[in-house]
């Protein structure tokens, strides 16, 4: 190690950790955290404050995923454990800025930067590397990663009306297990899928009593918890998550019973979607639920809908399995990678009636250029039901947060004192 | 173009050929009862009381009922020797293609204790069965039979002793129809409008013996993991070809001189189990295609049926319907996975008069409900019957039933 490199590395350490600790910290302050919070909020403390491997019951690899599209249940079945491993970190940001082009965005730079600077155990100890082709940056950071380690590219089809399309996408799958068999020695089987399945199921059945508390109480907790609850799944192991999430919805009914609300009744419920939140860059929920806003739910890839779709199963096989799958990572997903995406509108507009939510914030990171696409589309169709919506583009780093804030509580003021003009 | 003309010609071959064979099927037979060689014709001639004379035994597993059911084994023999040959090379030939060694193996282990739970799949399930006994020995336990209703299904009219008669005789022997009684076709056409309106193809999801044996194939399948065929747009394709070929056979065949009866795959298992002896000529081959294909691809002849397609055509009129709530649904595909009739639109359509309340039934749903019960959204799906919602899609409902077998 150059001294240059050692220099980079100790940045690297203090910057990361000082961010890491920053956040959790914001979050532990806020009113109203439900005590079975605490396990998620120690998960990703482990993670990125000291920098701990993803907890495992057994020794297995851990297969890194990129996006919403990698099926789970496969690397599960196979004997593997999947972590997501999409970067949030403003540190490995500024370190996968200086090897990749201006406009690429803070997301990827990120994973480059974590890549780079092998310092995170969560990225260094993963045997595979599973990235479907998505958006351009995630097709670039494919090869990027491909050249220094065993990566899996998944084609993921630009449209999802054909079916042989999604016969394709089946076909990857395949593909995709064959190189999960190199890593893990175990073959694909009809037991150990269905006995994967069950694991994701019932993670997928508490967090859908989760999301039926939170729409039969849209005020009972704040969307920052909910989203790092969803983040902290990205790093454990799957029946882990599932008895905490089942900790966190017992307390959560228990406060439905007694009536109690996280926040007051008129603080504007806000409607969160656009790039994706991953944890430690949680400026954006902080600020809205700090501005005196309630972030109701939110749309976003890191967030609920990580886990949201669950697979249906119409034929018990193995081949019927994976068709399941296939269906449900690309059919029913809201990413606007995909060429017609009338769907995700019409998601979001389940969502406010679900949620009654008031005002929508769109979140763009800099360089993501197909969710900033999707905006005016959107504008026009909140324009139509009345609903409020502000656009903004953030960057990994701190320094436009006085601004937003700015914005933020403009548009929460609004919201609470201009009526329901738009 | 070249690729169209070719589409058209085998197209055009693929018709001639179920033509030809529906025509001269009295000419090809599968098994014939010594005694009873010409019982076709006398049915064609419309002479059933003759027919009466030649039961021998009704009595289910007497001397008599085993022999009727001869023919019927034969056919679950060779329906069976054609499912084991297609697993061993579909394990060959994905072997050769370096696929998982376990996608074809049988097993029946699940990891999971088979639980029952009340609903909609449930209660289909009591209906099925229900009809199927009381539609094949209907006449033998009540002690009368509703034989001037005339049940649009295939419940082959050849069982003197089932609950009701069939309506698929006279669609499929209009000759017939042309000479009958103004009394009799009024009670045809009658219970015809009357179950178009009342229930649609509900009757094929829930009363049709023939339906009833494929799902049972299905099951058999499903028990087993077993994997099928693919479903996709290009066999639903090929299908639907098949369908308008041979509702063009049923509705024309009887006015050419055939008979439809001696084609269809109804007629070797209601009046055998009942006990009549009766020859099957070519549709002995139909019912191992029946067969084979249903344990395939569930209810793959509901997919060709003319009788079943002819029901649904009022569908616009009919009480049931199936609806969807286009703001709710995700567009996941997993009604349309779930579908044994390969309908699309019931995931795409969006746009309709009232968004929420889009009807998506077509002449081709069977209103199973499998899409609502594999539907995950609240509400998303609906069955209503005059208006009123019966059968609802829901989250939790969904969810329970996939994460069985809890922690």
């Amino acid at each position: 190690m150059t001294p240059a490199e050692a220099r980079q590395r100790d940045r690297f350490d203090r910057k990361s950790v000082a961010v890491a600790e920053k956040m959790l910290r914001r979050m532990r302050e806020m009113t109203h955290k439900p005590a079975a919070l605490e396990p998620f909020l120690e998960t990703l403390s482990r993670i990125f404050v000291d920098r701990e491997d993803a907890r495992k019951p057994q020794d297995i690899p851990t297969v890194g995923t990129y996006c919403v599209m990698v099926p789970p249940e496969m690397i599960y079945a196979q004997g593997a454990m999947p972590v997501k491993l999409c970067g949030g970190s403003y540190t490995a940001f500024s370190i996968g800025d200086d090897i990749s082009p201006r406009d690429a965005c803070p997301l990827v730079k990120a994973v480059m930067g974590f890549e780079e600077i092998d310092a995170m155990p969560v990225y260094q100890n993963c045997s595979l590397m599973a990235v479907p082709v998505t958006c351009d940056c995630k097709k670039k950071l494919a090869g990027w990663l491909s050249a220094r380690r065993s990566t899996a590219i998944l084609h993921v089809p630009a449209n999802r009306e054909r079916d042989e399309d999604m016969e394709r996408f089946v076909g990857e799958l395949y593909a995709f297990s064959r190189q999960l068999e190199g890593i893990t020695g175990q073959p694909l089987s009809y037991e150990n899928l269905s006995a994967a399945f069950r694991l994701t199921a019932n993670a997928q059945y508490q967090l859908s009593r989760f999301i039926d508390l939170r729409r039969k109480h849209p005020k009972i907790i704040r969307g920052t918890f909910a989203m790092a609850a969803m983040n902290a799944m990205s790093y454990t192991w799957a029946p882990e998550w599932t008895a905490q999430m089942a900790a966190l919805n017992d307390e959560l009914e228990a406060i439905a019973r007694s009536g109690e609300n996280a926040v007051r009744e008129n603080q504007p419920r806000i409607l969160l979607t656009g790039s994706p939140v991953v944890f430690p860059n949680m400026k954006i929920p902080l600020l809205i639920e700090e501005m005196g806003g309630l972030l109701a739910a939110d749309e976003t890839c890191m967030g609920e809908r990580g886990l949201y779709d669950p697979p249906a199963v119409a034929d018990r096989t193995v081949d019927g399995m994976l068709r399941a799958l296939a269906n449900r990572s690309t059919r029913p997903c809201t990413c606007p990678t995909f060429a017609d995406n009338r769907r995700r509108i019409y998601r979001i507009r389940q969502l406010i009636k679900d949620y009654r939510i008031q005002g929508v914030i769109y979140h763009v990171l800099r360089g993501c250029l197909v969710y900033d696409y999707e905006y005016l589309s959107l504008e026009e169709e909140m324009g139509k039901l009345g609903i409020p919506i502000i656009r903004v583009e953030t960057d990994y780093n701190e320094e436009d947060v006085e601004q937003l804030r700015i914005r933020v509580e403009a548009f929460l003021e609004l919201i609470k004192y201009g009526g329901n003009q738009s | 173009m070249r690729r169209n003309w070719k589409k058209i010609m085998t197209g055009t071959a693929f018709a001639l050929i179920l033509g030809l064979l529906a025509f001269f099927a009295a000419d090809i037979p599968f098994f014939t009862f010594p005694e009873t060689s010409d019982w076709a014709m006398a049915a064609a001639d419309e002479q059933l009381v003759e027919i009466a004379e030649m039961e021998t035994g009704n009595v289910v597993f007497s001397a008599g009922w085993l022999e009727a059911m001869l023919p019927f084994t034969i056919i679950l023999l060779i329906s069976l020797v054609c499912i084991v040959l297609d697993v061993l090379l579909r394990k060959k030939l994905y072997q050769k293609n370096g696929m998982p060694r376990d996608r074809v193996r049988i097993t029946h282990r699940d990891g999971q204790k088979p639980r029952l739970r009340f609903g909609f799949e449930m209660i289909r399930w009591f209906v099925m069965i229900a009809s199927f006994i009381l539609l094949i020995w209907g006449g033998q336990i009540l002690g009368v039979t509703l034989s001037q209703v005339q049940l649009p299904v295939l419940a082959c009219p050849y069982n003197l002793e089932q609950g009701t008669s069939a309506g698929c005789f006279l669609f499929s022997h209009l000759d017939v129809l042309a000479e009958s009684s103004l009394d009799e076709i009024f009670w045809f056409a009658g219970s015809f409008v009357v179950c178009a309106l009342l229930f649609g193809r509900l009757l094929c999801g829930f009363v049709c013996p023939l339906g009833f044996v494929q799902d049972v194939m299905h099951q058999l399948r499903q028990g087993l993991h077993i994997e099928g065929v693919s479903l996709t747009e290009k066999l639903y394709d090929v299908l639907r070809f098949a369908k308008w070929v041979l509702l063009l056979i049923f509705l024309g065949i009887g006015l050419i001189g055939g008979s439809f009866c001696d084609f269809c795959p109804a007629i070797t298992l209601s009046p055998a189990l009942a006990g009549f002896k009766t020859s099957i000529y070519f549709s002995g081959f139909m019912m191992v295609i029946v067969l084979v294909s249903g344990f395939f691809k569930r209810r793959c002849f509901c997919n060709v049926c003319p009788m079943g397609y002819l029901l649904g055509l009022p569908h616009k009129v009919s009480l049931v319907k199936l609806k969807k709530d286009a703001v709710a649904c995700t567009e996941c595909g997993a009604c349309y996975e779930a579908c044994p009739m390969g309908i699309k639109s019931i995931f795409t359509v969006r746009e309709g008069k009232n968004e929420q309340a889009i009807d998506v039934t077509t002449a081709d749903c069977l209103l199973c409900g499998e899409c609502i019960r594999r539907c995950p959204e609240d509400g998303a799906l609906y069955m209503t019957f005059a208006g009123k919602k019966f059968y609802t899609a829901s989250r939790l409902k969904f969810m329970k039933e996939y994460a069985d077998g809890k922690e």
